[in-house]
């Protein structure tokens, strides 16, 4: 069963998220997703894709009747999510998880994935952190010269 | 292994880029580099004996001007931290457009505050082109002759030529993705000419030029070793009632060596659904 969560909240993680996977986002526009919307829900993994520039988090989330759905859930690339603390061999096939989108605005069954819970509890989010050699993505630029230089 | 010598050519960049940040402030004591802007310009004009490329030209008074920074300081990946992009529609006002052009970006606004997709090339994993292929991010590499900038879908791998003066004439260039690109050296800034670009290259998202006149110049100026500063100004007589500029502000990052290409391209607009095959499907699963 899915649960939605509405909130500017969820835009703004949703609006840094898609800033910091900057590569990723550079690939198509993320209009589709709401991500003023964010559902989870308790699912079994059929597969992942780790791969570039986009991995897939394709999983079944059983209906109100109990029957199987297939989502399909866009994440970020490999570099991104390895800072994540994700790998090829986050989850198999067949594991139980569970998984948190901003769902297609169309309401297909798919969206662009925010975090997964394992079964041994740990929880991982997309974000990470942003990928810089020096100084924070947005923040005070450390090497600028000062002021009269 | 990798990761330390990845460290070690950032720390060597960064070491020439202050020390060319310190020649050029030296500089512009002497001669008036550009500093402030695309207004300003500085030093002998494109083509001028000592003009860009290697000058010695003197100031007004005081020593001689140091040679303009090596394109080398620019080398290396760079993501974006300041940018006037509102996405997906820009808002009414922040383009100089055309009535025809601006009716088009009312109708996509209209069209996104209802909860429809906004259908842009790089759905259609079209390489992006320029100016849209820098919206995020690229990678810059250079040898003596031209810079390769690389960025956006498809990639989209733009050569900038350093020491030609002339472009192509207009019969004989064709469009391109990337367009045809010279750079010449003011003081501190290389500024960039493009022309040559696909009428198809999109100047805001989903909104093509239509114009194979299209004409971007470019001012390129590290304000330090870890941030670049690109202005860009759009001519353009079908879309646009005036040159229309903005400021692009990035940061340094280290490469990661991610392979840029578009995998998997949208279907009407959205995420394609069909998954891959294998894994486990559960009993009374439908696909």
């Amino acid at each position: 069963m899915r649960t939605t969560v509405s909130s500017l909240r969820r835009l703004a993680l949703g609006t840094l998220a898609g800033l910091a996977c900057s590569s990723a986002r550079a690939h198509h526009s993320y209009a589709m997703f709401d991500t003023t919307k964010e559902e989870s829900a308790q699912a079994v993994v059929r597969i992942w894709e780790f791969s570039s520039p986009h991995a897939y988090l394709w999983v079944y989330v059983n209906d109100a009747s109990g029957k199987p759905i297939l989502y399909g859930l866009e994440a970020p690339g490999p570099n991104q999510l390895v800072r994540a603390g994700w790998d090829r061999e986050t989850v198999q096939p067949g594991d139980k998880v569970q998984v948190k989108w901003n769902p297609l605005r169309t309401g297909k069954a798919g969206g662009s994935l925010t975090a997964l819970t394992l079964a041994d509890g740990r929880t991982l989010s997309v974000g990470g952190p942003p990928n810089a050699a020096a100084g924070s993505v947005g923040g005070p630029d450390p090497a600028a010269p000062g002021p009269g230089k | 292994m990798k990761k330390n010598r990845s460290e070690e050519r950032a720390l060597a960049l960064a070491v020439m880029a202050s020390l060319w940040l310190a020649a050029g402030v030296a500089a512009a004591q002497a001669a008036s580099p550009d500093a402030n802007g695309p207004e300003a310009t500085s030093g002998p004009p494109p083509g001028a004996p000592g003009g860009p490329g290697g000058s010695t030209a003197k100031g007004p008074s005081g020593p001689p001007a140091l040679p303009p920074p090596n394109v080398h300081a620019l080398i290396g990946s760079w993501s974006v931290v300041q940018s006037p992009k509102t996405t997906p529609v820009p808002p009414a006002g922040r383009y100089p457009l055309t009535p025809e052009y601006e009716a088009r970006r009312a109708a996509m606004q209209a069209k996104d505050e209802a909860g429809g997709v906004i259908e842009g090339r790089n759905n259609r994993c079209i390489p992006s082109g320029l100016p849209d292929m820098q919206t995020f991010g690229f990678r810059i590499e250079a040898n003596a002759d031209y810079l390769t900038i690389i960025g956006g879908t498809g990639p989209t791998i733009r050569t900038v030529w350093l020491h030609r003066r002339q472009h192509t004439p207009s019969k004989l260039l064709f469009p391109s993705f990337g367009g045809e690109s010279l750079g010449h050296w003011e003081g501190r800034t290389l500024v960039v000419d493009t022309v040559g670009l696909d009428p198809t290259n999109e100047i805001t998202y989903g909104m093509a030029s239509n114009d194979p006149d299209l004409h971007i110049v470019e001012r390129f100026r590290l304000l330090s070793p870890t941030r670049l500063e690109v202005v860009s100004t759009l001519e353009s007589k079908v879309a646009l009632t005036r040159p229309y500029t903005y400021k692009y502000l990035y940061g340094r990052v280290q490469f990661n060596g991610e392979e840029e290409y578009c995998q998997r391209p949208l279907v009407n607009n959205e995420l394609d659904l069909t998954p891959p095959s294998g894994g486990y499907i559960p009993p009374g699963a439908d696909r």
